[in-house]
């Protein structure tokens, strides 16, 4: 690139500098052969003839050429031979005859002039080009070495660049193959000059160390899921297993309840299935386009109120310590289900006779809500290891629940921007999240209390089922 | 599926001129018969179609299952089905289309949509297209057996009246009073709503999702404790002097109203 641009640098200036020599060369025959085409109208040819002769005879240095001719063709003065046939510039070789002072004359280029003068006479005006030529040649044998120089450092400047830049973007391209065999370990070269490559690299890790960690969870939250999932289908086959074995002695009794257990099995896969789809559009993101100001004060409300007759049928105190109008900003359905796995998981894992509350607070700019009881709580160093999915504690291990609720609140909260804290509450588990409050108060959706007809379509109807229900 | 295993304790049902009910009608007594519904089912997978099929011709409808929405369309179009179960996810038309279509030919029959996209907008695109009602898959036969007959028309019980009778029970919207043999029930608004949708399709099995979703707006039916726990205290808040509840526990399907409590 920069040797291209330096040779049409030099190019223009060549050309410039011929130009401008030549133009002023032109002009200072113009000038001259005025002069003297005035003389002779002033003084005659003949006085012009003597002029003309004396220049010659006077000219140093540089040799001027003329030649003056009379109308009828007679040569009246001058060093130059041809005779002239028409007025304006021409360019020719001249060679002068040989003289006793000039033995061997050398051929020259001459610039020549041609004008009439007075009675109709012929006048030739000329300059030796050699003059510019040899300007010219300079300059260009300057230019030339000038270039030669230029473009012979600039292509090895560019060259050790360039390999620097290969070498540098092969080591990339190799670690990047690595990486792609299998190899996550590799991380990409930064050599801590801060330029653009360095970045790209910087950024590349960071990547990769993402991608790490994500496979690292899959990796394990596949063998969870299989484990997991094991269990249930184990049964499932047991149980078939023995009707296949036995079906003629089997009883229509025997297998019918054969047939129930079989379906209340497929039954919990399928709600495993559903909870990790869930999950898995949770995590994805998805979910926040269609967030919306939610109130969470009417939400809990209502969840308090459908919850309490279950509370109550296992001899636990369900309550509700509910601030004012608390809007955030999310998926109303997602929120819901956060608080349903609290409440159940309450309800679930504390003896009769406990409370739980469900509660709400919040000032200016944070709405804080959770649900805490008084039961026997999760021991602290248990509080990371509940949040993954399919982990129970030991002594919950035959409780119902798939394991994946705390599961999905972790999500849920994720991507609403929650901060999800799981506290000792002494005694007892206290689960709060904490959201940043809905810009605009007065836009949240007025709490649903069941409408008069749900089917059709309101914001809030959700008439699908996710699993057969109500078989059992 | 649907065989003899999870039957409530009640005879098979029968299919006759007079009486094309099946066996989940609260009898004999206190409504008049019904003449068999036709439904006709659009599903493309085969195993699925005959299942649906089968399903409900045992419970005494009449059925015409098709597996192409074009020719879905075409039958719906000529009318004359009571009820239309189509998938959404259909060759040659999906069940959106196919819903438009049959709509804006004016047809009122009711559709249940059936598909294994379960998520909110999805399901309110389905309904915002004209489907009545939104069922996923898995779903247990009594669940769209029950949903279907929830829809049907019965001209006795129109869906929008303030004011419902059904046997000793009165229910006035206008008033939000409920009463048994005229005296007052003392109802939660919960179990007041409950007991709305009962009335409202007295006499049929109301599943717990179709409860779960109506009162709660809760998709997931894992939450049928909530459901149970409820009705539970309603059931016992309805019975004609201390007698047996007049809500009557379908087991394997949901809860339906009685005319009147069986003897003891």
């Amino acid at each position: 690139m920069f040797a291209l641009f330096s040779v049409l640098t030099a190019a223009v200036l060549w050309l410039g500098t011929e130009r401008e020599a030549r133009l002023e060369q032109r002009g200072e025959l113009r000038a001259d052969a005025r002069d003297l085409v005035l003389l002779s109208y002033q003084q005659g040819l003949d006085a012009l003839s003597t002029e003309i002769e004396e220049r010659i005879i006077l000219g140093a240095g540089l040799p001027r050429w003329y030649a003056l001719y009379a109308a009828n063709g007679v040569k009246l003065a001058g060093n130059l031979d041809d005779r002239p046939k028409r007025e304006g510039w021409s360019v020719e070789r001249f060679t002068p005859r040989a003289t006793t002072r000039l033995p061997t004359p050398g051929s020259h280029l001459l610039t020549l002039y041609t004008v009439r003068t007075v009675r109709n006479g012929w006048l030739v005006v000329g300059r030796d080009s050699y003059y510019i030529r040899q300007m010219q040649d300079v300059a260009a044998r300057i230019f030339a070495l000038a270039l030669l120089l230029i473009v012979a450092v600039s292509l090895v400047v560019g060259w050790l660049i360039g390999r620097q830049l290969l070498h540098r973007v092969g080591a990339m391209s190799s670690v990047a193959a690595r990486i792609s065999d299998g190899d996550l370990v590799q991380r990409m070269p930064v050599r801590g000059g801060g330029d653009e490559l360095d970045m790209i690299a910087l950024t590349v890790n960071q990547m990769l160390d993402r991608i790490a960690s994500l496979l690292a969870d899959v990796r394990r939250l596949g063998a969870d899921i299989a484990h997991d999932l094991r269990m249930p289908l184990t049964r499932l086959r047991q149980r078939l297993e023995r009707l296949h074995r036995h079906p003629a002695t089997a009883s229509d009794l025997q297998l019918g309840a054969a047939v129930d257990g079989a379906l209340d099995e497929i039954d919990e896969l399928l709600n495993v299935f559903q909870a990790l789809l869930r999950i898995a559009r949770v995590e994805s993101g998805e979910p926040r386009s269609g967030f919306a100001p939610v109130d969470l004060a009417p939400l809990l409300e209502e969840l308090v109120d459908a919850y309490a007759p279950v509370a109550d049928a296992e001899s636990h105190a369900l309550r509700a310590d509910i601030q004012a109008q608390l809007p955030v900003h999310g998926d109303r359905e997602l929120l819901v289900q956060v608080f349903v796995n609290l409440i159940e998981n309450a309800i679930r894992h504390t003896p009769a006779g406990s409370t739980i509350t469900v509660w709400l607070a919040g000032t200016g700019s944070v709405v804080r809500a959770g649900v805490r009881d008084d039961g026997p709580g999760i021991p602290t160093a248990a509080h990371d290891q509940v949040l993954q999915p399919f982990m129970r504690l030991d002594r919950s291990r035959h409780t119902e629940g798939n394991g994946l609720g705390l599961a999905l609140v972790r999500s849920v909260a994720e991507l609403h921007g929650a901060a999800l804290r799981l506290e000792d509450a002494g005694p007892g588990l206290a689960v709060s999240l904490e959201f940043a409050a809905a810009p605009d108060a007065t836009r949240a959706r007025p709490g649903t209390w069941p409408g008069r007809r749900a089917v059709r379509p309101d914001s809030t109807v959700r008439p699908c089922l996710d699993t057969p229900g109500g078989a059992h | 599926m649907a065989g003899s295993f999870i039957r409530p304790s009640q005879s098979p049902p029968t299919v006759t001129d007079s009486d094309a009910g099946d066996g989940l009608d609260a009898g004999a007594d206190g409504f008049e018969p019904e003449v068999a519904l036709r439904v006709l089912i659009v599903e493309d997978d085969r195993e699925t179609r005959d299942w649906i099929d089968s399903g409900l011709l045992e419970e005494g409808y009449a059925t015409h299952a098709v597996g192409d929405g074009r020719e879905g369309v075409a039958l719906a179009v000529q009318g004359g089905f009571d009820g239309i179960v189509v998938d959404r996810k259909l060759p040659g038309l999906d069940g959106i289309s196919f819903v438009r279509a049959v709509r804006s030919a004016d047809v009122h029959s009711s559709i249940i949509m059936l598909t294994a996209l379960c998520e909110t907008h999805q399901r309110i695109e389905g309904l915002d297209a004209g489907a009545d009602d939104y069922l996923g898959k898995p779903f247990a036969m009594a669940e769209l057996v029950a949903r279907l007959r929830a829809l049907s028309r019965r001209p006795a019980l129109s869906r929008e009246s303030a004011s419902l009778e059904w046997g000793p029970l009165a229910l006035d919207l206008t008033r939000h009073a409920a009463t048994c043999m005229g005296e007052p029930l003392d109802l939660t608004p919960t179990e007041f709503r409950l007991f709305e949708i009962l009335m409202r399709h007295a006499g049929k099995v109301v599943t717990r999702s179709m409860l779960l979703e109506q009162v709660w707006h809760f998709h997931f039916n894992l939450r049928t404790s909530v459901v149970e726990t409820h009705m539970s205290r309603l059931r016992g808040k309805v019975r004609v002097n201390g007698g047996e509840s007049l809500i009557e526990t379908v087991r394997g399907y949901g809860y339906r109203l009685q005319a009147r409590s069986r003897p003891a």
